[in-house]
């Protein structure tokens, strides 16, 4: 099916959600649930909080479909970005950071040089899945190892531009550069890939 | 900030990565509806979504969707029963009371009605979504009310549909909208309906008048009871797009 189709799909969906269908819900819960739990599991790296995210994800989109703005990109766009607010949120909270020091969660963090660690390393070797999925994995394992890491550290991890910075031990600037040319080299990669 | 400024600071936007002087500056850029910006951050908030397609794809337990589908029930019935909280109930339960609770009852039974109304609705929508041969047309507004406008989820081998139209203007007093198949400009009455106080109406059809060829919907205003072909003035049409191989 084609992108438009899926769009036109999920704002039918929205539209019902809004309307306060159920039945719609479950729908778009299908759909998607999938993905949305793979990026919130990513970004928490523990299942019970992960599931738990996700249920605040679709128990929002219940309560705000019509806060969806159409104007700046998908309806799959728009939940993708409230699921890693929501991930990213729970990594900061108080409750979260406790038991990541009881449980030692630090090992699934990457290393300074950009390398994976822990679980994160073996669901990257076990990924498997269809065909788009894999062409995305390769885009993303063909992205040079600095453009990976700063990828890493503001998209999977959350972190500020300050942050990163003083981690990388480099200026403000060169974050915001180095992301910009991250995210094109990424696009050029998919690009090359369709034509 | 200068718009080339601004730019640079997309990506760390629709990361979240941004310090909040920063967001607010993006912020307001936005508001002065920058086209350019807005492509760009289309553009990034897609590329975001392949970020997410590329990691290892797993599924949460079927317990999950179980657990959100009884919360959103929850939340659903305790807003739509909002309005009989307030009965009012003396120690001793007297007649008018009693009156009260039955007709309490009797909200809660229209409202479950309701509901269960729209989750029928719904059910038959992700079964026609699922259907191979599913089809979307488009129905737009015609002057003076080009403000309405529908989607119909089609099937054309199976025969159904479920119409969705919106912004229309209240059903005037004696007259009902009527929905027409037209094809090879021969109309069929799919039904007649009346529109909600916001202008929408949903109508399911489960046996759809001959849809061969290249069909177009239609919606006239007509006499209550509807005619048996179009007479009055109309306000929204579609056509069926060809059917992809």
């Amino acid at each position: 099916m084609s992108d438009n189709r899926e769009q036109t799909i999920d704002r039918l969906l929205l539209q019902l959600i809004k309307e306060g269908n159920q039945a719609a819900l479950a729908s778009f819960y299908d759909r998607h649930s999938r993905l949305i739990y793979s990026l919130i599991l990513r970004i928490v790296g523990r299942v019970p909080d992960a599931e738990e995210v996700t249920q605040e994800v679709f128990l929002k989109v219940w309560r705000s479909a019509g806060s969806f703005d159409s104007t700046l990109g998908s309806p799959l766009a728009w939940l993708t970005t409230v699921a890693r607010r929501l991930a990213i949120d729970r990594t900061r909270s108080k409750h979260y950071k406790s038991e990541k020091s009881e449980t030692g969660l630090d090992a699934l963090e990457i290393d300074d040089e950009g390398g994976f660690e822990g679980q994160v390393a073996s669901n990257r070797l076990e990924s498997i899945g269809t065909a788009e999925h894999r062409v995305l994995f390769s885009a993303v394992e063909r992205l040079s190892e600095e453009y990976r890491l700063i990828v890493e550290l503001s998209y999977f991890s959350g972190h500020s531009h300050s942050e990163i910075a003083e981690r990388l031990g480099c200026p403000v600037g060169t974050v915001k550069t180095r992301l910009r040319q991250a995210l094109g080299q990424l696009r050029s990669i998919l690009m090359e890939g369709k034509s | 900030m200068t718009h080339e400024q601004i730019r640079s600071l997309l990506e760390g936007y629709v990361f979240g990565s941004l310090d909040e002087n920063e967001q607010k500056q993006v912020d307001a850029h936005l508001q002065t509806v920058c086209r350019d910006c807005r492509t760009e951050l289309q553009d990034l908030y897609e590329l975001s979504v392949k970020l997410a397609q590329s990691l290892p794809q797993s599924d949460p337990s079927p317990q999950l969707r179980e657990n959100l589908l009884a919360q959103a029930a929850r939340k659903s019935v305790k807003s739509s029963h909002r309005f009989p909280r307030r009965v009012w109930l003396p120690t001793s339960v007297s007649a008018a009371a009693a009156v009260a609770l039955f007709f309490w009852g009797f909200l809660l039974h229209k409202e479950n009605q309701k509901l269960r109304q729209r989750l029928s609705e719904a059910e038959d929508v992700s079964s026609l979504l699922r259907s191979p041969g599913m089809q979307f047309v488009d129905l737009k507004g015609v002057d003076p009310n080009p403000q309405a406008f529908g989607k119909v989820v089609l099937d054309r081998q199976r025969g159904k549909a479920v119409v969705y139209m919106y912004r229309l203007p209240q059903t005037p007093q004696g007259k009902q909208y009527q929905l027409w198949v037209m094809r090879e400009g021969k109309p069929t009455s799919a039904g007649v309906f009346t529109v909600a106080p916001d202008g929408s109406a949903a109508l399911k059809l489960d046996r759809l008048p001959g849809t061969d060829g290249l069909p177009s919907f239609l919606v006239t205003i007509e006499p209550e009871g509807g005619e048996a072909a179009p007479t009055g003035m109309m306000y929204l049409t579609g056509p069926v797009p060809p059917e992809k191989n």
